[in-house]
């Protein structure tokens, strides 16, 4: 073999190594992207049927799918929900827990099942499951986290839920896991009678926010700070709750806790109404033509309320 | 789409010079809108947005994206989706913002 031809093969290596380096990742992307369409499509079915043979043919085209955890469970949740059949979603539930699906994915199973007895009020069965699964080396913080707020919102055993809610916070893995994990967390340990740690861990979930905080840590921090006596803080967190959207119980929540503390609940109303404006920003100008041609500009409707619909033809 | 005729209804609800829509089609497809606009006969305007101010301005993450600007300029509601408990939250917005009852 010429030099030459040695030179020619090691370029045309090169380029297929550099193709390959470029455009793998984005056929994987491409397949991720494809499997994340067919699981949307299948979930967002409202004829129970016609959504139990989508899921179905899910895990037929997808059979190592990343997915394919939630589609057991959407699958679960058309059995007890959609088609009222709860014997045959728990049969489900345990034919897919005996199979040989990887763990991670059979594992979305529990929060569902869990769910159907925290509802049936089976509390044995909650205890027990809750403990299996603490057991299991799931690496889904959602799984664990999705029971402690099922227990949460049952109010049903809180100290099970805190456990369930630690495991959840030591198997996150990013700040949307964390914010969650942990919010679930406080709320379990309020839930159980300790406020104390519960501010501590709503507190650390609402850094993770950032500029706006969940509705739900808010009104959990607030109550553990109540529950603290530490009146300020919980007005703070309260009138943070009301600058973003309007909620009567906090409405009068915070009247209390004004009267309480200042006396009188005068100038309430002002703070809050002062705080939504601080919040708010200018609409920003813009020029755009009608369908008619005419040029319209934002202000045009200067002291008048506008609606604006960003929309598109589908 | 689906929200021209209930952004229609709203409309009529408010005297024209204190309450107005305006909707902007995202899309770039100016047949298909002309196409709806015709069948549903809508009375506000319909912009293009060959400039991306939904995108880059608004920074719209999908549509359809509703705001509510006050009479100051200020955006007071922002909302991503349609659902059809919207209508009302809107002519709540809208009558508190016009200084009615509630």
């Amino acid at each position: 073999m010429s030099k030459r031809s040695i030179i020619v093969i090691l370029v045309l290596v090169a380029v297929v190594a550099v193709l390959a380096w470029a455009f793998v990742p984005r056929f994987s992307e491409m397949a991720r992207q494809k499997e994340l369409d067919t699981l949307r499509a299948a979930r967002d079915e409202t004829e129970p049927a016609e959504r139990m043979k989508k899921l179905q043919s899910f895990l037929e085209q997808f059979p190592r799918g990343k997915y394919r955890g939630y589609v057991h469970g959407y699958i679960f949740d058309t059995y007890a929900s959609l088609m009222d059949d709860t014997t045959r979603a728990v049969e489900y539930a345990r034919d897919i827990l005996a199979s040989d699906e990887s763990l991670d994915q059979k594992g979305q199973l529990y929060p569902e099942l869990f769910s159907l007895w925290v509802q049936t009020g089976n509390s044995d069965s909650i205890v027990v499951l809750a403990e299996e699964v603490l057991e299991l080396p799931l690496t889904n913080p959602w799984v664990y986290m999705g029971m402690g707020y099922e227990l949460v919102e049952a109010k049903l055993h809180p100290t099970v839920a805190v456990k369930l809610c630690e495991k959840a916070v030591g198997l996150a893995e990013d700040d949307y896991d964390r914010t969650y994990c942990l919010a679930t967390l406080g709320m379990a340990h309020l839930r159980a009678g300790s406020p104390e740690e519960a501010v501590t861990a709503l507190e650390q979930a609402k850094e993770f926010c950032g500029e706006e905080p969940d509705e739900e840590i808010l009104r959990y921090l607030g109550e553990a700070q109540v529950a603290l006596g530490r009146k300020d803080a919980a007005i703070e967190t309260y009138l943070l709750m009301m600058e973003t959207g309007e909620y009567d119980d906090i409405r009068s929540e915070l009247t209390g806790l004004y009267v309480e503390t200042k006396g009188s609940a005068e100038g309430l109303d002002a703070e809050i109404e002062a705080r939504r404006e601080r919040r708010m920003s200018p609409a920003p100008e813009f020029s755009l033509r009608a369908l008619d041609g005419k040029l319209v500009s934002l202000s045009d409707y200067k002291d008048k309320v506008l609606l604006l619909n960003f929309m598109s033809p589908t | 789409m689906a929200e021209f005729p209930r952004l229609e209804e709203l409309m009529a609800k408010f005297p024209r010079d204190q309450f107005e829509v305006v909707a902007i089609d995202d899309s770039n497809q100016k047949k298909k809108i002309l196409k709806v606009v015709e069948k549903t006969e809508v009375s506000f305007p319909v912009l293009l947005d060959d400039k991306s101010v939904g995108r880059d301005l608004y920074k719209i993450r999908g549509t359809p994206t509703t705001y509510i600007i006050n009479q100051k300029g200020l955006v007071v509601f922002k909302h991503l989706g349609y659902v059809p408990q919207m209508d009302e939250m809107l002519e709540k917005e809208v009558r508190s913002l016009l200084g009615g009852p509630a």
